[in-house]
């Protein structure tokens, strides 16, 4: 059998890959140059993380986010927090496998986070582990003031996003793709190996809040 | 009495068809709803005889399946790559036919028929180690032993799966 993303448009090759699980692509993307190449496209891995499906986050391409939304998802980002605290107080340890949490702040602080330091470093290139000592701080996961209660993201009273939804997954699958590529990254893969759980996400940032 | 509707493949081969089966193709669907009642036979330069009688086939089979489905159900469909045994049969076909059925219906616009083509692949590869992926699909690995370390160190926690 001939190589099929060799033969077929580029976008069915997207679709095929779309039907995987991560660690299957993280396989597929081991094949060749090619393979590689549309293993790593954006547009796979944002299909990846939010697929919207039953009670995991909904969005339709072209409809905006609404801040809550964007609130969740970013919730979504906290892992670092959850490694830190699980550093000092086993019982909050995470209940997946470590291979399943691939997000840490450093790659993916949250969706505003991410949108901005989009903009401070245009064209950042992968990321490789050992120049990581060399970047710039990424911006605190938790703003100061955060903790008199309900959690205020930077940028949501000033100036509230309002990018269509596919804008934000493109991007957000470009950030998932380059923070596990530059082996920094665990990319936060909760329940079914490729889906973002919205109400488990929300839980475990209460508790941590506790 | 049911209308019918002519398509014509790319070598010319006329097929008639029930027009509400043909509307299970987005393309031709659009197509008859504008240019209204005509009795010109569609034609499709993209698609083969062979192939269009497959595709047809499993139109016809599928006639009674919900027309438009909504996004949720494509959706709760994308979780998994299994396939209905009856469809399962119907791709059983060699690799360039598979491939043709792909194109085929991703320029017709079922949308149904290109995710089992698409699963058929996915399943081939769903799995397996970059090794076996050569060897099914002929691949030449053409990575430096540089570049293939780094791919290797970076994917490392996928192959503990």
């Amino acid at each position: 059998m001939p190589d099929p993303f060799a033969t077929l448009p580029t976008e069915i090759s997207f679709h095929t890959l779309s039907f995987l699980n991560f660690s299957s692509i993280a396989r597929a993307s081991a094949v060749s140059k090619l393979w590689n190449q549309i293993a790593y496209s954006p547009d796979v891995w944002s299909a990846l993380c939010l697929d919207p499906e039953g009670d995991m986050l909904k969005f339709t391409p072209g409809v905006p986010v609404s801040a809550e939304e964007l609130e969740t998802l970013s919730n979504h980002y906290s892992n670092e927090l959850l490694r830190r605290r699980s550093e000092t107080d086993p019982c909050a340890r995470s209940p997946y496998p470590s291979h399943h949490i691939i997000l840490t702040h450093t790659a993916l602080p949250s969706i505003h986070h991410s949108l901005a330091y989009q903009v401070r470093r245009p064209a950042v290139a992968p990321r490789r582990s050992e120049h990581t000592h060399n970047l710039p701080d990424p911006p605190p996961l938790w703003p100061s003031g955060e903790h008199n209660g309900r959690r205020i993201l930077p940028g949501h009273s000033a100036n509230p996003i309002r990018k269509p939804a596919h804008k934000i997954l493109e991007q957000h699958g470009e950030y998932v793709r380059r923070g596990w590529k530059s082996g920094l990254a665990r990319v936060a893969l909760l329940q079914n190996d490729r889906h973002v759980h919205r109400d488990l996400a929300v839980r475990v940032c209460q508790a941590l809040h506790n | 009495m049911t209308t019918k509707v002519t398509l014509t493949s790319s070598d010319n081969e006329n097929f008639s068809v029930n027009k509400e089966i043909t509307k299970r193709s987005i393309l031709i669907k659009n197509m008859l709803e504008d240019v209204g009642k005509s009795d010109t036979p569609i034609p499709l330069p993209n698609v083969n005889s062979k192939v269009l009688r497959k595709v047809i086939e499993w139109c016809e089979y599928h006639c009674m399946d919900p027309l438009a489905p909504t996004n949720e159900n494509t959706e709760n469909q994308k979780q998994n790559t299994d396939i209905e045994d009856w469809d399962q049969k119907f791709i059983e076909v060699d690799q360039e036919t598979l491939f043709k059925i792909i194109l085929a219906t991703n320029y017709l616009n079922i949308k149904p028929l290109l995710d089992i083509g698409c699963k058929t692949i996915t399943n081939m590869i769903k799995g397996k180690s970059p090794e076996e992926i050569y060897k099914t699909f002929n691949i030449v690995n053409n990575f430096t032993p540089k570049e293939e370390a780094q791919i290797r160190k970076e994917n490392k926690w996928a192959e503990d799966q």
